[in-house]
């Protein structure tokens, strides 16, 4: 009797031991039909990371049967790595799954800054406290990120050009790292040139480029009208706060002729006595950096009208320098008095011709006019000489 | 000696200056002049006149003209249909005046029988006829100046700007001109008042002489010059020479003066009279006006013909009347 007690005891002890994995055992395999009975997921298991990156990774937990509370937790964490979970951005430890809906929480894992490159293996769990288990293996590949790097090239180095127009040089600027950066343009210019950058028409002073991107910019160089001819060495700096790059480029000037021709107050008209000679004063002027060579001065004037130059020709006017020249202009003698328009103009050898308009007022000599003066003299003799003859008393 | 050249030519000696009541003349007629009816009646046509054509030149330059040198000119030159410009009018009325200012300068004296009385003053004849003409001249003066300052007057108020230096100077030369334009015909109405002694033919002869010369001269001088320089084979320097005859002989005429003078002092832009030849124009600026100087010497032959006519004139008149007899 004590034995079969004995024994209902033990078998009511073993019973349900034996009994319950099997109701276990009995329950997962009817969920294995379906879904087991906690489950826990993640799109992308494994993950490539930067050195110095941070990694947040979507789990998706789900359950069924019940509802149930999930504890989670990390296992194999390597030593300073901070690893938490974050519900709605706060940090959890737990998760009430409910049955047949997918609870998200985010892992967040954040490397130290010193985490050596290679792969790092983790193991999610997922536990409720009533046997249901899930784990979920993840793998973190930690590599070493490209250091940032600026390189800048140009396929025109050189140009060449004249004082007074611009030299537009094509430059890229390519990003060698992985990381953005903002690039800042700067020219150590020449004295008597302006250099501007432009980017897609417009000027910039620096510019923002992506990680492995290349971004062309204009170098706009622009020398003073009065800048020597020569070569003009300068070079381009593109600086970022981590990577520098800098660029020789060299800006030929040929030397170009500029030739003024004008009168010395500028004044572009003048008197002219019919008939008689009248002189006025012009200026030949080089306003640029090459002299201009045999300039030959002629007008055109109305017919009978003569004008003759002083000097006729200049055989050379260096750059900057001024010479006068007189015109002497004889109207034609059976001229009408009023305006005439006259043109002179300085041919050089090469180059523009300069022509100036210049008015003459032709005037009449004003002797004939004491002519007019004497007839009436001659009126009031006869007068004199009718009352010195008929005068009576 | 010096008695026997005293007895030779005692009708020479004269006493005092010939000129002694010159001024006492010249008041006393130009005091009849302006207060007498006729007078009155011309000035009143020259007046209304003056002030038709301004007004009718100012409605015209108000709509037209906006930017303009020489806007007081255009007062006188601007007409307005059917009303010529005020120069139009002046070239017949002035002479008009002249001729009713002295047609009877000295006929009259003698039809009224005042001429001895007059001359049995401690007066000259010499200063009677200056006095007479000096009197009509400066009647003349008055009332065209008055003219000029009304029409100038009326150009500020409605046109609202005040005229220019050179615009001023143009003008002043411009009464010059029309004064001894004036004179002229003064000197011709005194030549018939001295040669005939009836008034009405000398009104007569001196409106005919004027009326030949604004009508008949232009055609006469036509006819002249084709007579004078025919165009026989069309070359163009017969042409050339036939334009010229006939310019320099309507330039005998007072009139032809006076226009000419006119259009020079008036039209800045006006460089010549005569034939302009296309050569001459090359390199010109058309339409620039001429500085006041130059505009001068262009009308100075004209100017001082004009001057120098109204003296001969008198001289003529003079030589004349003292070559006659007067009698009680």
């Amino acid at each position: 009797m004590r034995r079969f007690v004995l024994l209902t005891m033990v078998t009511a002890l073993v019973l349900p031991t034996l009994l319950l994995p099997a109701a276990a055992h009995a329950q997962g395999t009817q969920q294995a039909t379906g879904s087991p009975a906690l489950e826990i997921s993640t799109p992308f298991p494994a993950k490539v990371i930067g050195i110095g990156e941070e990694l947040t990774l979507d789990l998706n937990l789900r359950g069924n049967g019940s509802s149930k509370i999930v504890n989670l937790q990390m296992q194999d964490v390597p030593a300073n790595w901070n690893v938490s979970f974050r519900g709605n951005g706060r940090m959890v430890n737990s998760v009430f799954v409910l049955p047949n809906e997918a609870a998200e929480v985010d892992l967040r894992i954040e490397p130290p800054a010193d985490v050596q490159s290679g792969t790092y293996n983790f193991t999610v769990l997922a536990d409720d406290g009533n046997g249901s288990r899930a784990s979920l293996p993840l793998q973190m590949t930690v590599q070493d990120r490209l250091p940032p790097k600026l390189a800048i090239e140009s396929e025109r180095p050189t140009l060449r050009g004249e004082p007074g127009n611009a030299l537009r040089f094509d430059v890229s600027l390519r990003n060698e790292g992985d990381t953005d950066m903002t690039v800042d343009l700067n020219a150590q210019a020449p004295g008597g040139f302006t250099v501007t950058f432009q980017s897609g028409g417009q000027d910039v002073t620096n510019l923002p480029i992506s990680g492995g991107a290349t971004e062309r910019v204009t170098v706009v160089a622009e020398p003073r009208d009065d800048v020597q001819a020569g070569s003009y060495p300068f070079s381009i700096t593109a600086r970022s706060d981590a990577a520098e790059a800098n660029i020789p480029l060299t800006a030929e000037l040929v030397g170009r002729a500029n030739l003024v021709f004008t009168t010395p107050d500028a004044r572009l008209s003048g008197q002219a006595t019919l008939g008689s000679d009248n002189n006025f004063k012009l200026t030949v002027r080089n306003d640029g950096t090459a002299p201009v060579r045999d300039i030959s001065l002629n007008a055109s004037a109305p017919t009978g009208w003569t004008t003759t130059f002083d000097p006729p020709t200049i055989t050379e006017l260096g750059p900057g320098q001024q010479l006068e020249v007189n015109a002497n202009v004889r109207p034609a003698d059976q001229a009408v008095a009023g305006d005439y328009v006259l043109n002179f103009s300085a041919r050089p050898a090469e180059g523009t011709t300069r022509t100036m308009d210049f008015r003459v007022t032709a005037v009449t000599s004003t002797w004939w006019g004491i002519v007019g003066v004497v007839l009436i003299a001659v009126a009031i003799g006869v007068v004199g000489m009718a009352v010195m003859r008929f005068g009576r008393r | 000696m010096a008695l026997a050249t005293e007895t030779l030519r005692p009708a020479r000696v004269r006493e005092g200056s010939p000129w002694t009541g010159l001024w006492a003349v010249v008041a006393k007629d130009m005091a009849d002049h302006l207060t007498s009816t006729r007078m009155r009646i011309l000035e009143l046509l020259i007046v209304l006149t003056a002030v038709g054509t301004v007004f009718a030149a100012t409605e015209n330059l108000r709509d037209t003209v906006g930017q303009d040198r020489f806007l007081f000119l255009r007062l006188f030159t601007t007409g307005q249909e059917p009303l010529p410009a005020f120069i139009g009018f002046l070239s017949f009325l002035v002479p008009l005046l002249a001729i009713g200012l002295a047609f009877d300068a000295i006929n009259g004296e003698f039809n009224r029988r005042t001429m001895s009385r007059v001359l049995a003053q401690p007066i000259y004849r010499d200063a009677l006829l200056l006095g007479k003409f000096l009197a009509g001249l400066f009647t003349l003066s008055l009332v065209l100046t008055a003219i000029w300052l009304l029409i100038i007057g009326m150009g500020i108020l409605r046109l609202g700007v005040p005229p220019g230096g050179e615009e001023v100077g143009r003008l002043l030369f411009f009464l010059l001109a029309t004064i001894f334009y004036g004179g002229i015909w003064l000197g011709v109405a005194l030549l018939c008042s001295t040669v005939f002694r009836q008034t009405a033919t000398a009104a007569l002869t001196a409106l005919a002489v004027w009326l030949f010369f604004i009508i008949f001269w232009g055609m006469l001088a036509n006819l002249a010059a084709r007579t004078l320089a025919p165009v026989q084979l069309g070359t163009p320097q017969e042409i050339i020479a036939q334009v010229e005859t006939s310019q320099a002989l309507a330039r005998l005429s007072p009139n032809t003066l006076y226009v000419e003078a006119t259009i020079g002092l008036l039209n800045p832009s006006t460089r010549s009279f005569g034939l302009v030849l296309p050569t001459q124009l090359q390199g010109a600026l058309l339409g620039a006006p001429l500085p006041l100087d130059q505009s001068l010497i262009l009308i100075w032959p004209q100017l001082t013909a004009l001057i120098a006519i109204t003296i001969l004139l008198f001289a003529l008149s003079y030589v004349i009347f003292q070559r006659q007899e007067i009698r009680a």
